[in-house]
């Protein structure tokens, strides 16, 4: 409880950097806020959730975006061989994809994006978004379908994930509701800088945005054993095959047959 | 609950799920005296490994379970130690060959079909040469007049070998060529297929050397550990794909399950334990012949793996 008033006087000052009042139909209410804004992985994470918070003109709906970095990514394209036999038949490069992209919406803009179908593609919002912007070496009549399966294979990686209608809003307070998204972070997520963008949208343009970081570091026992696979890498090497080792003779000490008991 | 967070692989497990995955994979090494490769990497891409940090935590694994199963089997008698160093020199030029082969046959292109289908063919046709053979050794047993076996051609040419040596533990005299050139082999064919090369050792050592069944087991675990070793000391110096956490769980499992397997094993005859393992091999090849034949749910996949 006192660590969020503490965040309230920093709330309010990214938040005015955050008001861009050269957009049409912007409302002064529209802050917003997300917790933690710092993920720890330590020895038991097991993924975590992320509370994005705030209030918008009661009228309108509300995205909310976590997003990483631009990559790029070569995968193993599946194809048949003889006409028969599916394996492994070249790879294909990926470029200009997030390698996270966890998308939240309020129920009215799921169903503006469900009747008008390019609606959300024009905001630079969702997969159809994500599938325009990859660019990738291959034919041009395999694009479409490989995009597909691109944003397949992430999903199931649980790196991608659209949940369409679960921000909720609490009651309206004048001319302001708040909203509330439960952004679930799967224990996948890479380290490194995400950022969590917030979007107002009225009638199917965008009147407030908001952009923020979130930082995901390891800590702890998964620190300690990063740094010593990446930069001690022979020495965790040997380590860990004296370990392994042990472990064997720890087993056949106490649960092996004495020697002589069990020889032909 | 029960969750871990794997530093390399970038996930989380549950730590139960892994220990029984390790048990039981290493109750099949203590057994067959194979490292269990062909069952574990699948299974742990599947539950989000990524393939090349699977296959190379599997190998740090696999260390722990051949230890623990080289010194049960050790104390039954059953490791030729002389036999095992000769495969292993044989393995170790055979594996650095290989992957040089490797390379020339992905210039050549469509080298991942031919391996496939190379191993396909392979399994199937090992496992049911053993299949057979041993279901009829454990029928003749019903028969007692047992048919005094001619010299074979192949008896006549290892026995013309230069270097004959005895090889007390396995009870066989054979050049010393032999397991050198059989090693390489099954080395090169272990680096070119990606897997560690426990069905095609174990089946080389029963028909190839004439060793007995029990001794091949003992001395296949000797030999996978020492090529293990060297597997998980490269790819952590170069690759950084060993996660030690994902391996320390998997060995707490395996390497009990070694020592419950080794106890199993002393409890079957050889035929037994030939046909058990050629069912198994044929087994993973059907698997592997429905991987192929399955239109894949996603038509893209991460690199690396077996």
């Amino acid at each position: 409880m006192i660590r969020n008033r503490i965040w309230i006087p920093i709330i309010i000052l990214v938040a005015s950097f955050m008001w861009y009042p050269q957009l049409a139909g912007s409302t002064e209410s529209f802050i917003t806020k997300h917790e933690p804004n710092l993920i720890a992985i330590g020895a038991f994470f097991n993924g975590t959730q992320l509370t994005v918070s705030g209030k918008v003109a009661a009228e309108n709906e509300v995205v909310v975006i976590v997003k990483g970095k631009q990559e790029e990514l070569t995968l193993k394209k599946k194809g048949k061989a003889l006409g028969l036999l599916w394996m492994n038949l070249g790879s294909v490069h990926f470029k200009n994809v997030p390698n996270l992209y966890l998308l939240y919406s309020s129920k009215g803009i799921t169903e503006l994006g469900a009747s008008e179908s390019r609606t959300w593609e024009q905001l630079g919002i969702g997969f159809e978004f994500l599938k325009k912007q990859m660019e990738m070496e291959a034919p041009q009549a395999e694009k479409n379908d490989l995009a597909q399966e691109f944003l397949k294979l992430k999903q199931s990686q649980k790196l991608y994930a659209s949940h369409p209608g679960e921000i909720s809003f609490g009651q309206k307070s004048g001319t302001e509701k708040s909203f509330k998204a439960a952004v679930w972070i799967p224990p996948q997520i890479p380290l490194g800088e995400y950022q969590v963008q917030v979007m107002e949208i009225h009638n199917g343009i965008i009147v407030g945005n908001s952009m923020d970081q979130l930082k995901v570091e390891e800590q702890g026992i998964p620190s300690m054993i990063s740094s010593l696979a990446f930069n001690h890498s022979l020495f965790y090497g040997f380590l860990a095959v004296l370990i392994a080792v042990a472990a064997g003779l720890v087993m056949d000490f106490f649960f092996g047959t004495g020697k002589g008991g069990g020889a032909h | 609950m029960f969750h871990l967070y794997l530093p390399i692989a970038g996930n989380s497990v549950n730590v139960l799920l892994i220990f029984g995955l390790g048990g039981l994979v290493g109750i099949l090494s203590g057994i067959f005296g194979v490292g269990g490769g062909f069952l574990m990497t699948p299974l742990l891409i599947m539950i989000g490994i990524p393939p090349t940090i699977a296959a190379a935590s599997d190998s740090n694994q696999i260390v722990g379970a051949s230890t623990s199963g080289t010194l049960a089997h050790y104390k039954m008698g059953n490791v030729d130690f002389k036999m095992g160093i000769l495969l292993l020199i044989g393995g170790v030029a055979g594996g650095t060959l290989g992957v040089q082969v490797i390379k020339v046959l992905r210039q050549m292109g469509n080298a991942d079909f031919l391996i496939k289908i190379t191993y396909v063919l392979m399994l199937g046709f090992v496992g049911s040469y053993m299949f057979i053979e041993s279901l009829q050794t454990l029928r003749k047993k019903e028969v007692p007049t047992a048919i005094p076996q001619k010299e074979s051609k192949y008896a006549q040419l290892i026995g013309s070998l230069p270097w004959q040596t005895d090889f007390i533990k396995s009870g066989v005299r054979l050049s010393v060529l032999m397991p050198l050139v059989l090693g390489t082999f099954v080395g090169i064919l272990a680096a070119i297929m990606g897997v560690g090369g426990g069905f095609i050792m174990v089946p080389v050592m029963v028909y190839l050397l004439r060793m007995p069944m029990h001794v091949v087991v003992g001395t296949s675990l000797f030999q996978i550990l020492f090529t293990c070793v060297d597997v998980t000391i490269m790819q952590s110096y170069s690759n950084h794909t060993v996660d030690f956490i994902l391996a320390l769980i998997l060995l707490l499992g395996s390497t009990l399950g070694a020592q419950f397997g080794a106890k199993i094993s002393r409890k079957l005859k050889g035929d037994q334990l030939k046909i058990l393992l050629a069912s198994l091999v044929l087994l993973v090849m059907v698997k592997m012949l429905f991987d192929l034949l399955l239109t894949p749910h996603i038509m893209l996949a991460l690199k690396g793996g077996h």
